[in-house]
Formats: C-alpha cells, structure tokens, sequence
C-alpha cells in the first residue's frame, strides 16, 4: 500500500485530522531534529525548535500551498524561528551585559556527548561558530543530503546564493580545521 | 581529489528525535486548541465587536444632534411666541421727543392714514399715474 503524500496529509489536516499530521510529524521529526540540533549546537535546542516549527506548521495548515515540497516549508519555518531566538537571546544578552554570558541560547554548546572524536567535537564547534545563513546552507547540504533548489526554497534565497554560502563556509570551515588537517580522517 | 572535509561531516552523528516528541507535538496543539478558539472565530468576533461599537457611537452621535436641534426649536418657537404676543399688545406711538412735563408722539395709524388720503388725491388728478396703477 502507498503511503500518502504530504499533500494529501496536509490536505487531511487542514479538515482537523490528527492522525495525519502526526503521520506528518513522524515522517520528518528525525531530519528536522537533526537538521536543528546540528544548526544550534544543542540538542535540547534542536528538539524544542523542531517542535515549535511542527506547531507553527499545523497553525499555518490553512495557508500551507506548496504543491508538496512540504520538507521546504518546514525546514524554513524551523530556520526562521531558530534565527528570532538567536536575535532575541542577542538581546537578552546585550540586556543583561554578559551576565549570562556561558547560558546556551546565546552561543550554543556542542553535544559533545555525541561525539566519537575530538575531531567531530571540534568539526561541531566551528561549525556553530558560522553564521547562521552559511551554517543552514551547510548542514541541509551535507548532513540531509539536499539538492540545492530545496535549500534555496527553505532558505529563501536563488541557488547561486545557496551554492555560495556553502563553499565559503567550506571554506572558513578548512581554514579553522586547518591544525587538524595532517591526513587524519575520522 | 577527494575533500577531507567530506569526510569529518560523514563523520557527524545523525541525531534523532527523542521517544514521545510526535505526542509531545500532539499535546501542545491539543492544549493550545483548547485554550485558543480559532483564528477565524476570534477575527469575526472582534470585527462584530468593532461594528457594534462604531455603530452605538454613530447612534449615539446623532440622538444628541437630535436632542440639540429639538431643544433649540422648542427655544427659538417660545421666542417667536413672545414676539407675536409683545407685538399685539404694543401701540402704533413713536415718542419723538418732550421734556418732564410734555412728550411728543406720533400715532402710527394717523400718519398711515393721512398717506393713503393723499395717494387717493394723487390717483384722481393725475391721468399719467392713472394709467400707470
């Protein structure tokens, strides 16, 4: 039996059925986890933005038209809720002249008990030390595996750009690991 | 040339979500739509209520216009009352002068009666202005 598309889902969702939007959920609960928690550095983080964006998303069912790239419109929610959480813990930040300055929200904290090697702890801290536009591009790339006409529609921005952020945050990524180079491979 | 890079992000954990997230999910949307009507509810209601009261202020506006001319028409018809009432009782005299012990006046109803005569003498000799009433 075919499972059904994420139209037809949304579409059932869009009447009240429960059912479907958790079909939904469970379907991309995994990659946005993983695409958020790498993005923010934190797991906690990434599960709480991950289930926000799923909340925004049923909110937003009535107006949701995208023809089935549902992943897309998901992912951008996530991503534009993750970056006015950033903006919003700057503030706080600024607010409260450093006081909190080693709390999580402001600059994430790797995971590090997920991480084999001093090598993956490290690759995950430069990368949270990227800016948030080249650090999206980069996970959704490498670590979901998508083409680059779905980052651009979640990130809202033309391939060219897509393709661009990614190969200078490559870039700045091979700079910081640079001392780590020497032929080690994980 | 293969780039080590590639590499270290294979290397990355694939993180997944923690048990009971999709029921997580569920029960949020579950407690927000008991606690939050709908959006389309709350929009019409509130429309409703910004009718009613633009409504009751525009009612409002024009009873005390209403009430406003009401009074001044009672007003200004108790004025003209008093006028008609002050102006039959008064005499047809125009006091033109005098001292204390005299007062010089002239009766109104005399002088119009004396203009009338002299308009009736005019009439009679003159054929230019008998043709002409």
């Amino acid at each position: 039996l075919e499972s059904p598309t994420d139209a037809e889902l949304m579409s059932r969702a869009r009447s009240g059925d429960h059912d479907a939007f958790a079909a939904i959920v469970e379907r991309y609960k995994d990659s946005l986890v993983n695409y958020m928690t790498h993005l923010s550095g934190s797991r906690d983080k990434g599960e709480d933005v991950a289930q926000e964006a799923f909340i925004r998303l049923y909110q937003s069912r009535a107006s949701y038209d995208e023809q089935g790239k549902l992943a897309p419109y998901l992912f951008r929610i996530a991503t534009n809720h993750f970056r006015s959480e950033l903006r919003r813990a700057k503030r706080w930040k600024l607010m409260m002249l450093d006081f909190s300055s080693d709390h999580a929200s402001g600059s994430p904290t790797p995971y590090a008990e997920l991480m084999q090697s001093e090598l993956q702890q490290r690759l995950s801290a430069e990368l949270s030390a990227l800016p948030v536009h080249y650090r999206s591009a980069i996970v959704l790339r490498e670590l979901e595996g998508w083409s680059y006409d779905e980052i651009a529609r979640a990130l809202e921005c033309s391939t060219g750009t897509v393709k661009s952020r990614i190969n200078r945050g490559r870039e700045r990524l091979r700079q910081a690991l640079a001392p780590y180079w020497n032929g080690v491979r994980v | 040339m293969n780039d080590p890079i590639d590499d270290y992000f294979s290397g990355l954990p694939r993180v997944k979500a923690s048990p009971g997230f999709t029921s997580r999910v569920l029960a949020t949307l579950d407690r927000q739509n008991v606690r939050r009507p709908d959006l389309r509810f709350r929009f019409a209601l509130m429309a409703a209520l910004l009718v009613l009261v633009v409504c009751s202020a525009v009612i409002f506006d024009h009873r005390q216009r209403e009430s406003a001319l009401l009074a001044e028409h009672a007003t200004l018809r108790a004025e003209i009352e008093e006028l008609k009432r002050s102006s039959a009782d008064a005499e047809p005299f125009i006091t033109v002068g005098g001292d204390r012990d005299h007062e010089f006046v002239v009766d109104l109803r005399q002088v119009i009666r004396s203009e009338m005569e002299s308009r009736r003498v005019l009439l009679v000799s003159d054929p230019v202005a008998q043709t002409s009433f």
